[in-house]
Protein backbone atom coordinates (compact mmCIF):
# COMPACT_ATOMS: atom_id res chain seq x y z
CA UNK A 1 0.00 0.00 0.00
CA UNK A 2 1.19 3.52 -0.60
CA UNK A 3 2.38 5.77 1.76
CA UNK A 4 0.07 8.42 1.50
CA UNK A 5 1.38 11.48 3.38
CA UNK A 6 -0.50 13.00 5.89
CA UNK A 7 -1.92 16.97 4.61
CA UNK A 8 0.24 18.61 7.01
CA UNK A 9 -1.58 18.47 9.92
CA UNK A 10 0.28 20.65 12.26
CA UNK A 11 -0.89 23.35 9.64
CA UNK A 12 -4.37 22.87 10.80
CA UNK A 13 -3.29 23.43 14.47
CA UNK A 14 -1.27 26.07 13.87
CA UNK A 15 -4.05 27.74 12.14
CA UNK A 16 -6.14 27.23 15.04
CA UNK A 17 -3.61 29.06 17.19
CA UNK A 18 -3.25 31.81 14.98
CA UNK A 19 -7.07 32.21 14.80
CA UNK A 20 -7.16 32.32 18.45
CA UNK A 21 -4.91 34.77 18.54
CA UNK A 22 -6.09 36.67 15.88
CA UNK A 23 -9.46 36.92 17.91
CA UNK A 24 -7.86 37.84 21.25
CA UNK A 25 -6.43 40.98 19.36
CA UNK A 26 -9.35 41.59 18.45
CA UNK A 27 -11.32 41.70 21.28
CA UNK A 28 -8.37 43.87 22.58
CA UNK A 29 -8.89 46.16 19.57
CA UNK A 30 -12.74 46.55 20.39
CA UNK A 31 -12.61 46.79 23.91
CA UNK A 32 -9.62 49.68 23.33
CA UNK A 33 -12.01 52.17 21.22
CA UNK A 34 -15.16 51.18 22.20
CA UNK A 35 -16.50 55.02 23.17
CA UNK A 36 -15.03 56.69 19.72
CA UNK A 37 -15.96 53.88 17.80
CA UNK A 38 -19.77 53.47 18.15
CA UNK A 39 -19.86 57.82 18.64
CA UNK A 40 -18.34 57.44 15.09
CA UNK A 41 -20.67 54.72 13.69
CA UNK A 42 -23.53 56.73 14.70
CA UNK A 43 -22.76 59.81 13.52
CA UNK A 44 -21.86 58.08 10.12
CA UNK A 45 -25.18 56.24 10.07
CA UNK A 46 -27.47 59.55 10.86
CA UNK A 47 -26.16 61.99 8.14
CA UNK A 48 -27.45 59.35 6.16
CA UNK A 49 -31.04 59.68 7.23
CA UNK A 50 -30.47 63.34 6.84
CA UNK A 51 -29.03 63.17 3.53
CA UNK A 52 -31.47 60.88 1.49
CA UNK A 53 -34.24 63.29 2.57
CA UNK A 54 -32.60 66.42 1.36
CA UNK A 55 -31.68 65.27 -2.04
CA UNK A 56 -35.19 64.12 -1.99
CA UNK A 57 -36.63 67.30 -1.47
CA UNK A 58 -34.36 69.29 -2.87
CA UNK A 59 -35.08 67.24 -6.57
CA UNK A 60 -38.53 67.84 -6.00
CA UNK A 61 -38.94 71.25 -5.19
CA UNK A 62 -36.43 72.63 -8.53
CA UNK A 63 -38.41 69.89 -10.51
CA UNK A 64 -42.16 71.76 -9.11
CA UNK A 65 -40.41 75.02 -9.76
CA UNK A 66 -39.48 73.95 -13.44
CA UNK A 67 -42.81 72.26 -14.01
CA UNK A 68 -45.86 73.93 -11.85
CA UNK A 69 -46.68 71.43 -10.35
CA UNK A 70 -46.56 72.42 -6.93
CA UNK A 71 -46.51 71.23 -4.46
CA UNK A 72 -47.02 67.64 -5.66
CA UNK A 73 -43.81 66.77 -7.00
CA UNK A 74 -41.70 68.10 -3.47
CA UNK A 75 -44.09 65.99 -1.32
CA UNK A 76 -43.29 63.02 -4.32
CA UNK A 77 -39.85 64.11 -4.07
CA UNK A 78 -39.65 63.84 -0.56
CA UNK A 79 -41.54 60.30 -0.11
CA UNK A 80 -38.66 58.97 -2.41
CA UNK A 81 -36.07 60.68 -0.37
CA UNK A 82 -37.13 58.72 2.65
CA UNK A 83 -36.92 55.76 0.35
CA UNK A 84 -33.70 56.64 -0.91
CA UNK A 85 -32.46 57.43 2.83
CA UNK A 86 -33.82 54.26 4.11
CA UNK A 87 -31.96 52.33 1.54
CA UNK A 88 -28.65 54.62 2.38
CA UNK A 89 -29.01 53.36 5.76
CA UNK A 90 -29.64 49.88 5.25
CA UNK A 91 -26.61 49.64 3.01
CA UNK A 92 -24.33 51.49 5.73
CA UNK A 93 -25.25 49.55 8.56
CA UNK A 94 -24.22 46.62 6.37
CA UNK A 95 -20.78 48.15 5.67
CA UNK A 96 -20.47 48.83 9.00
CA UNK A 97 -20.96 44.98 9.91
CA UNK A 98 -18.97 44.01 7.31
CA UNK A 99 -15.96 46.24 8.51
CA UNK A 100 -16.05 45.11 11.67
CA UNK A 101 -15.87 41.70 11.02
CA UNK A 102 -13.20 41.62 8.65
CA UNK A 103 -11.21 43.99 11.41
CA UNK A 104 -10.27 46.93 9.75
CA UNK A 105 -9.67 50.22 11.61
CA UNK A 106 -12.59 50.65 14.33
CA UNK A 107 -13.79 53.93 14.95
CA UNK A 108 -15.73 54.68 11.88
CA UNK B 1 -6.87 91.77 11.37
CA UNK B 2 -8.78 89.52 13.71
CA UNK B 3 -11.34 91.72 13.65
CA UNK B 4 -14.29 88.79 14.18
CA UNK B 5 -13.18 87.66 17.26
CA UNK B 6 -16.25 89.12 19.46
CA UNK B 7 -18.26 87.67 22.03
CA UNK B 8 -20.44 85.33 19.93
CA UNK B 9 -19.62 81.63 19.60
CA UNK B 10 -20.03 81.79 15.76
CA UNK B 11 -17.85 84.75 15.35
CA UNK B 12 -14.84 82.16 14.51
CA UNK B 13 -16.46 81.08 11.84
CA UNK B 14 -16.48 84.35 9.85
CA UNK B 15 -14.93 85.00 6.55
CA UNK B 16 -13.41 88.04 5.27
CA UNK B 17 -11.21 88.97 2.54
CA UNK B 18 -7.49 89.87 3.41
CA UNK B 19 -6.51 90.96 -0.53
CA UNK B 20 -9.95 92.41 -2.34
CA UNK B 21 -9.86 90.66 -5.93
CA UNK B 22 -12.17 91.30 -9.06
CA UNK B 23 -12.63 88.75 -11.77
CA UNK B 24 -15.23 90.35 -13.77
CA UNK B 25 -18.46 90.10 -11.99
CA UNK B 26 -16.65 87.26 -9.46
CA UNK B 27 -15.55 88.60 -6.20
CA UNK B 28 -12.06 85.95 -6.02
CA UNK B 29 -10.51 87.82 -2.71
CA UNK B 30 -7.63 85.97 -0.88
CA UNK B 31 -10.12 85.45 2.17
CA UNK B 32 -8.24 84.57 5.43
CA UNK B 33 -9.87 80.92 4.51
CA UNK B 34 -7.95 81.27 1.87
CA UNK B 35 -4.68 82.00 3.75
CA UNK B 36 -5.71 78.79 6.41
CA UNK B 37 -5.99 77.00 2.92
CA UNK B 38 -2.35 77.48 2.35
CA UNK B 39 -1.03 77.00 5.38
CA UNK B 40 -3.02 73.06 5.17
CA UNK B 41 -1.06 72.43 2.04
CA UNK B 42 2.31 74.15 3.52
CA UNK B 43 2.33 72.34 6.37
CA UNK B 44 0.96 68.99 4.70
CA UNK B 45 4.19 69.16 2.36
CA UNK B 46 6.73 70.15 5.51
CA UNK B 47 4.97 67.14 7.08
CA UNK B 48 5.52 64.51 4.08
CA UNK B 49 8.61 65.96 2.48
CA UNK B 50 10.76 66.29 5.10
CA UNK B 51 9.79 62.48 6.74
CA UNK B 52 10.62 61.36 3.44
CA UNK B 53 13.64 63.05 3.18
CA UNK B 54 16.36 60.73 5.17
CA UNK B 55 14.99 57.27 3.94
CA UNK B 56 16.39 55.52 6.46
CA UNK B 57 15.35 51.66 7.46
CA UNK B 58 14.90 52.42 10.74
CA UNK B 59 12.55 55.57 10.62
CA UNK B 60 12.71 58.77 12.89
CA UNK B 61 9.93 60.21 14.62
CA UNK B 62 9.14 62.66 11.95
CA UNK B 63 9.25 59.61 8.85
CA UNK B 64 7.58 57.37 11.33
CA UNK B 65 4.58 59.44 11.22
CA UNK B 66 4.90 60.03 7.82
CA UNK B 67 4.60 56.15 6.83
CA UNK B 68 2.27 55.88 9.15
CA UNK B 69 -0.42 58.10 7.27
CA UNK B 70 0.91 56.33 3.96
CA UNK B 71 0.44 52.68 5.13
CA UNK B 72 -2.92 53.12 6.87
CA UNK B 73 -4.61 54.65 3.64
CA UNK B 74 -2.91 52.47 1.89
CA UNK B 75 -3.83 49.45 3.24
CA UNK B 76 -7.48 50.88 3.45
CA UNK B 77 -7.68 51.65 -0.47
CA UNK B 78 -6.32 48.18 -1.01
CA UNK B 79 -9.09 46.34 1.58
CA UNK B 80 -11.85 48.37 0.32
CA UNK B 81 -11.08 48.84 -3.61
CA UNK B 82 -8.85 45.96 -4.59
CA UNK B 83 -4.90 45.95 -5.88
CA UNK B 84 -6.14 47.49 -8.80
CA UNK B 85 -7.34 50.64 -6.97
CA UNK B 86 -4.03 51.44 -6.09
CA UNK B 87 -3.47 53.50 -8.97
CA UNK B 88 -5.40 56.02 -7.62
CA UNK B 89 -4.06 56.22 -4.51
CA UNK B 90 -2.20 59.75 -4.85
CA UNK B 91 -5.51 61.37 -4.92
CA UNK B 92 -7.35 59.28 -1.94
CA UNK B 93 -3.93 60.33 -0.07
CA UNK B 94 -4.30 63.77 -0.82
CA UNK B 95 -7.72 64.24 -0.16
CA UNK B 96 -7.01 62.31 3.31
CA UNK B 97 -4.09 64.52 3.92
CA UNK B 98 -5.62 67.98 3.36
CA UNK B 99 -8.64 67.29 5.53
CA UNK B 100 -6.34 65.35 8.27
CA UNK B 101 -4.35 68.92 7.90
CA UNK B 102 -7.32 71.00 7.58
CA UNK B 103 -8.78 69.93 10.93
CA UNK B 104 -5.88 69.55 13.29
CA UNK B 105 -4.89 72.88 12.41
CA UNK B 106 -8.42 74.26 13.46
CA UNK B 107 -7.80 72.97 16.80
CA UNK B 108 -5.09 75.81 17.51
CA UNK B 109 -5.80 78.95 19.08
CA UNK B 110 -7.45 81.83 17.34
CA UNK B 111 -7.43 79.30 13.81
CA UNK B 112 -9.68 79.23 11.18
CA UNK B 113 -11.20 75.69 10.80
CA UNK B 114 -11.28 75.51 7.03
CA UNK B 115 -13.54 72.13 6.57
CA UNK B 116 -16.51 73.96 8.62
CA UNK B 117 -17.88 75.49 6.04
CA UNK B 118 -19.72 73.65 4.27
CA UNK B 119 -19.13 75.22 0.78
CA UNK B 120 -15.14 73.95 0.94
CA UNK B 121 -16.07 70.02 2.12
CA UNK B 122 -19.25 70.53 -0.88
CA UNK B 123 -16.53 71.04 -3.19
CA UNK B 124 -14.50 68.25 -1.57
CA UNK B 125 -17.36 65.93 -2.20
CA UNK B 126 -18.08 67.32 -5.18
CA UNK B 127 -14.52 66.22 -6.85
CA UNK B 128 -15.35 62.93 -5.50
CA UNK B 129 -18.45 62.12 -6.54
CA UNK B 130 -17.98 63.69 -10.37
CA UNK B 131 -14.41 61.79 -10.07
CA UNK B 132 -16.31 57.96 -9.07
CA UNK B 133 -19.08 58.58 -11.77
CA UNK B 134 -16.80 59.59 -14.23
CA UNK B 135 -14.20 56.42 -13.83
CA UNK B 136 -17.86 54.27 -13.49
CA UNK B 137 -19.58 55.65 -16.82
CA UNK B 138 -15.87 55.55 -19.02
CA UNK B 139 -14.92 51.91 -17.58
CA UNK B 140 -18.35 50.40 -18.24
CA UNK B 141 -19.96 52.36 -20.85
CA UNK B 142 -23.16 54.75 -20.09
CA UNK B 143 -25.64 52.08 -20.48
CA UNK B 144 -24.53 49.69 -17.71
CA UNK B 145 -23.89 52.49 -15.42
CA UNK B 146 -27.36 53.36 -16.13
CA UNK B 147 -28.29 50.01 -15.36
CA UNK B 148 -27.09 50.23 -11.93
CA UNK B 149 -29.71 51.82 -10.87
CA UNK B 150 -32.18 49.25 -11.44
CA UNK B 151 -31.62 46.80 -9.32
CA UNK B 152 -31.72 42.94 -10.09
CA UNK B 153 -34.95 41.19 -10.18
CA UNK B 154 -37.62 44.10 -10.11
CA UNK B 155 -40.48 43.72 -11.53
CA UNK B 156 -40.99 45.46 -14.49
CA UNK B 157 -43.84 47.53 -13.45
CA UNK B 158 -41.47 48.86 -10.88
CA UNK B 159 -38.85 49.52 -12.33
CA UNK B 160 -39.11 53.55 -13.14
CA UNK B 161 -39.61 53.86 -9.24
CA UNK B 162 -36.71 51.56 -8.37
CA UNK B 163 -34.44 53.96 -10.66
CA UNK B 164 -35.84 56.93 -8.96
CA UNK B 165 -34.84 55.82 -5.13
CA UNK B 166 -31.68 54.50 -6.45
CA UNK B 167 -30.86 57.83 -8.44
CA UNK B 168 -31.63 59.89 -5.12
CA UNK B 169 -29.75 57.44 -3.03
CA UNK B 170 -26.62 57.85 -5.22
CA UNK B 171 -27.08 61.74 -5.26
CA UNK B 172 -27.64 61.63 -1.51
CA UNK B 173 -23.22 60.55 -1.61
CA UNK B 174 -21.87 63.82 -1.92
CA UNK B 175 -24.52 65.21 0.12
CA UNK B 176 -23.84 62.82 2.87
CA UNK B 177 -20.31 62.94 2.38
CA UNK B 178 -19.93 66.84 2.88
CA UNK B 179 -22.80 67.29 5.64
CA UNK B 180 -20.65 65.13 8.14
CA UNK B 181 -17.66 66.64 7.85
CA UNK B 182 -19.26 70.18 7.69
CA UNK B 183 -21.02 69.01 10.83
CA UNK B 184 -18.94 67.64 12.63
CA UNK B 185 -16.35 70.41 12.19
CA UNK B 186 -18.73 73.46 12.89
CA UNK B 187 -20.54 71.83 16.04
CA UNK B 188 -17.36 70.78 17.58
CA UNK B 189 -15.39 74.29 17.94
CA UNK B 190 -18.90 76.10 18.69
CA UNK B 191 -19.20 73.89 21.26
CA UNK B 192 -16.06 74.45 22.66
CA UNK B 193 -16.36 78.50 22.53
CA UNK B 194 -19.27 77.91 24.14
CA UNK B 195 -17.86 75.75 27.17
CA UNK B 196 -14.84 78.53 26.81
CA UNK B 197 -17.06 81.37 27.04
CA UNK B 198 -18.85 79.46 30.00
CA UNK B 199 -15.87 79.31 31.71
CA UNK B 200 -14.91 82.80 31.57
CA UNK B 201 -18.46 83.79 33.04
CA UNK B 202 -19.10 81.72 36.25
CA UNK B 203 -15.74 83.47 37.49
CA UNK B 204 -14.30 80.74 40.18
CA UNK B 205 -16.73 77.97 39.42
CA UNK B 206 -15.39 77.99 36.05
CA UNK B 207 -12.79 75.37 37.11
CA UNK B 208 -16.07 72.63 36.48
CA UNK B 209 -16.51 73.79 32.59
CA UNK B 210 -12.89 74.25 32.25
CA UNK B 211 -12.14 70.73 33.25
CA UNK B 212 -14.84 70.04 30.23
CA UNK B 213 -13.05 71.72 28.16
CA UNK B 214 -9.96 69.99 28.65
CA UNK B 215 -11.92 66.57 27.82
CA UNK B 216 -13.79 68.17 25.08
CA UNK B 217 -10.71 69.31 23.37
CA UNK B 218 -9.12 65.74 23.63
CA UNK B 219 -11.93 64.43 21.98
CA UNK B 220 -12.11 66.68 19.12
CA UNK B 221 -8.68 65.99 18.42
CA UNK B 222 -10.25 62.36 18.23
CA UNK B 223 -13.07 63.24 16.22
CA UNK B 224 -10.86 65.43 14.06
CA UNK B 225 -8.80 62.62 12.64
CA UNK B 226 -11.53 60.30 12.40
CA UNK B 227 -13.42 62.42 10.39
CA UNK B 228 -11.00 62.45 7.65
CA UNK B 229 -10.44 58.85 8.15
CA UNK B 230 -14.53 58.32 7.31
CA UNK B 231 -13.92 60.60 4.62
CA UNK B 232 -11.18 58.61 2.79
CA UNK B 233 -12.79 54.95 3.94
CA UNK B 234 -16.19 56.59 1.70
CA UNK B 235 -14.38 57.74 -1.15
CA UNK B 236 -12.20 54.55 -1.32
CA UNK B 237 -15.73 52.15 -1.32
CA UNK B 238 -17.46 54.67 -3.67
CA UNK B 239 -14.39 53.92 -5.97
CA UNK B 240 -14.95 50.23 -5.49
CA UNK B 241 -18.19 50.88 -6.42
CA UNK B 242 -17.37 52.65 -9.34
CA UNK B 243 -14.79 49.78 -10.33
CA UNK B 244 -16.41 46.98 -9.99
CA UNK B 245 -19.81 46.16 -9.18
CA UNK B 246 -21.36 47.97 -12.36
Amino acid sequence: MAKRPDPLPSLDALQQRLNAARGHEKAQQSASGGMSRSIGMGLRISVELVAGVVVGVVFGYLLDRGLGTSPWLLLAGFALGCAASARNLKRAVERLDKEEESGTTPGA
Amino acid sequence: MSQSHGHSPLAQFEVYPLVPLQFGPYDVSFTNASLWMVAVVASSLLLLGLGARKRALVPGRLQNVSEVLVQWIADTLRDSAGAEAMKYFPVIFTLFIFILMANMLGMAPYSFTVTSHIIVTFALAACVFLTTTLIAIVRHGPLKFLHFFIPEGTPLWMAPLMFFIELFSYLARPVSLSIRLAANMMAGHTMLKVLAGFVVMMGLGGIAPLAFLVVMTGFEFGIAVLQAYVFTILTCVYLNDALHLH
